[in-house]
C-alpha cells in the first residue's frame, strides 16, 4: 500500500474579532482561517482479470475499488441488481451492453463459495 | 459472533522505501472479505480505510475502550459523495436558510457563535450501517464492523433557535438540510435529508460548530454540521451550509428511497421477504460492546474485569447485564457516571476467572424505554444491535 505523505495546510489568514460564546465556557476559537487539506491517494485497485477495464470504465467515476473488493460474496442476481440501482438510483451512465461482462468480472472478483 | 480486529497487522512492502509518516497497514475485519488498509487521513490517526472515495473511515475498536468520549482524530467518517470539500474559507462560509420562512438568513460563523445562545449535548454519532459486516446473511453495501460509530461533546446553536430567528411560517412541515459534498456525475442525487418540523425544533438538535472543545474536523464535517442526538448519523448532515423550510414532503432520493427500513416488527424480514412497506429509519437501537477484552483472546486467571460501553435513541440506559456462559445466566454490571441521554455509558463488571477454563462473554443493554438489543436481519443491514459475544481462554 502507498499512503502518500499527508498535508494539512492551515494558511495564515485575516483573524477578525474573537468570537465569544454567548452562554457559558471559555471564548471559543475564532475560525476563521483558510483549512485545506489533501486527501491521500487511492490506494486499492481492481485485480486484472476480463472485464476489467469496463469495471474501471464504469465504477470508478463514483467510487474506489474497495466498494466492490470488500463486498462479500453476492450471487449474479445481487450483482446485476447493484448494477442497475447505480444507473437507476445514482445516475451511473453504464452501458446496457456492458452489464454481462460486468457481472462476469463482478463474480469473479467475489466468488460465491461453492455449495 | 466473532470478535477478531486485528488478527494481522503487517507493514505492507511497496512504497516502504520512502519514509512516510503513516506507516502502510493492513487489519482483518472478522469476516469474509474483512481485509482492511489502515491509512492516515488529514487531522486523523491511523484510521481503517473502508472507501477512499468517497472517504469513510473506521475507529479501530480499542479507541472505545480509552473513555466515553472518541477522540476528534479517531472519530469515524462516513461520507455519501466522492467530492468532499477539502477547502474550506471560514471567513466566507455562510449558512443560508430560506424556503417558508419570512426572513430568509445568511449566517457567517461568527453569527451562529455570537447571535445564538451556546448549547452543548454528549451525544453518539452512529452511521445507520454500522455492523454491517456482520449481517448474515451478507448484505451489499459498506462493510462496516463496529467502528462506525463515536460519541463526543457537541457545542454549538440550536436549530429551533435558527429557525425562530428565520420565522418559519404557517405550512410548514418539514426542513431540509444541505451539506458541501458534491456528486461526481450531475445525474447523481444530492445529497439532502429532511427532519419533521417537531424533530427541528426539538432543543437538543443543534447546528454544532465544536467537538469536543475543538473545531470539527474537515472530515467530520467543519465548519457546521448538524446534530440529531438519538438519532443515525445520516441526518447529521456535515458541512452544512443549507437549510431549507418545506410545506410538502421531502421526495428526494436519500429520504424516499435510501436509509429505510421495513415498516415490520424490530425493521426486521426474512431475507425471502419482498414488498413489505417501509420507513424511514430515525432513533438508533439499543446497544453494548465489551471494550477490554477481545475476542479469541487469553487473559490471566483470577479476578477479572469485563468493561463496555451502552448507548440507546435517547432516553438512556437503565441496566446491561453481563455473562460469562454465553447468555445462560447474566448478572448486572456497575453502571458508570451518567454524560447525559444521548452518551455511550460505561459499564464494568467482575468475574472469578478459573486457570484452563474458556469463558464465552456477552453483555445486553435495557434503555430506560425498555428496549432491547434483538436479532435481526433487513435487505440494507441497518439498526443492528445483536447482542454479540466474546470468547476468552484463562491462562493455566
Amino acid at each position: 500500500m502507498n499512503v502518500r505523505r499527508i498535508v494539512l495546510t492551515i494558511l495564515a489568514g485575516a483573524v477578525g474579532a474573537f468570537a465569544v460564546a454567548a452562554a457559558s465556557g471559555a471564548p471559543a476559537p475564532a475560525a476563521q482561517k483558510l483549512v485545506t487539506i489533501a486527501l491521500p491517494a487511492q490506494n486499492v485497485a481492481f485485480r486484472d482479470a476480463p472485464g476489467v477495464e469496463v469495471a474501471r470504465k464504469d465504477c470508478l467515476t463514483c467510487h474506489s475499488a474497495e466498494y466492490v473488493t470488500q463486498q462479500p460474496a453476492l450471487s449474479k442476481a445481487a450483482w446485476t441488481n447493484e448494477i442497475a440501482k447505480m444507473r437507476a438510483a445514482y445516475g451511473a451512465p453504464i452501458p446496457d451492453a456492458d452489464t454481462d461482462g460486468l457481472v462476469a468480472y463482478l463474480l469473479a472478483q467475489n466468488p460465491v463459495a461453492k455449495k | 459472533m466473532n470478535r477478531k480486529h486485528f488478527l494481522a497487522a503487517s507493514a505492507a512492502a511497496a512504497g516502504s522505501a520512502v519514509a512516510s509518516p503513516a506507516l502502510a497497514q493492513s487489519v482483518s475485519l472478522p469476516f469474509e472479505s474483512g481485509d482492511r488498509t489502515l491509512a492516515t487521513f488529514p487531522q486523523k490517526r491511523q484510521l481503517i480505510v473502508l472507501t477512499s472515495r468517497p472517504v469513510q473511515l473506521e475507529t479501530p475498536a480499542a479507541v472505545f475502550d480509552a473513555g466515553e468520549f472518541t477522540p476528534n482524530d479517531a472519530f469515524f467518517v462516513r461520507w455519501h459523495l466522492p467530492d468532499v470539500p477539502t477547502r474550506i474559507d471560514p471567513a466566507a462560509f455562510r449558512l443560508n436558510v430560506r424556503g417558508a420562512v419570512a426572513s430568509p438568513l445568511s449566517l457567517a460563523i461568527d453569527d451562529l457563535r455570537t447571535q445564538f445562545e451556546a448549547v452543548e449535548v454528549n451525544a453518539v454519532l452512529e452511521c445507520a450501517g454500522n455492523s454491517r459486516g456482520f449481517s448474515t446473511p451478507r448484505v451489499p453495501g459498506g462493510q462496516w464492523a463496529d467502528g462506525a460509530m463515536g460519541n463526543a461533546r457537541w457545542r454549538g446553536a440550536r436549530l429551533r433557535d435558527i429557525l425562530a430567528r428565520a420565522s418559519v411560517t404557517n405550512g410548514a412541515i418539514q426542513v431540509r438540510f444541505q451539506g458541501a459534498e458534491r456528486p461526481a456525475l450531475p445525474t447523481t442525487p444530492q445529497f439532502l435529508k429532511s427532519l419533521e418540523l417537531a424533530v427541528a425544533n426539538d432543543p437538543n438538535v443543534i447546528v454544532a460548530y465544536q467537538m469536543n472543545g475543538a473545531d470539527l474536523p474537515v472530515l467530520n464535517g467543519f465548519p457546521v454540521r448538524l446534530v440529531v442526538p438519538g438519532y443515525f448519523g445520516t441526518y447529521w448532515v456535515k458541512a452544512l451550509n443549507d437549510i431549507e423550510v418545506l410545506t410538502e414532503p421531502d421526495q428526494n432520493y436519500w429520504m424516499k428511497t435510501a436509509y429505510r427500513v421495513p415498516n415490520t416488527p424490530n425493521y426486521s424480514v426474512a431475507p425471502t421477504d419482498s414488498g413489505f412497506a417501509t420507513v424511514p429509519l430515525t432513533n438508533l437501537t439499543v446497544r453494548s460492546f465489551i471494550t477490554n477484552l477481545t475476542d479469541g483472546g487469553s487473559i490471566g486467571a483470577g479476578r477479572t474485569t469485563v468493561r463496555g460501553i451502552a448507548f440507546d435513541g435517547g432516553t438512556g440506559i437503565r441496566s446491561v447485564g453481563v455473562s460469562t456462559d454465553g447468555g445462560t445466566t447474566w448478572r448486572d454490571a456497575d453502571l458508570g457516571r451518567d454524560l447525559g441521554k444521548f452518551s455511550f455509558r460505561r459499564w464494568t463488571a467482575t468475574f472469578d476467572a478459573q486457570a484452563g477454563q474458556r469463558y464465552v462473554l456477552a453483555s445486553r443493554a435495557v434503555s430506560n424505554a425498555g428496549e432491547q438489543q434483538v436479532n435481526r436481519w433487513n435487505p440494507s443491514g441497518y439498526a443492528r444491535n445483536a447482542v454479540e459475544t466474546v470468547a476468552v481462554t484463562v491462562k493455566s
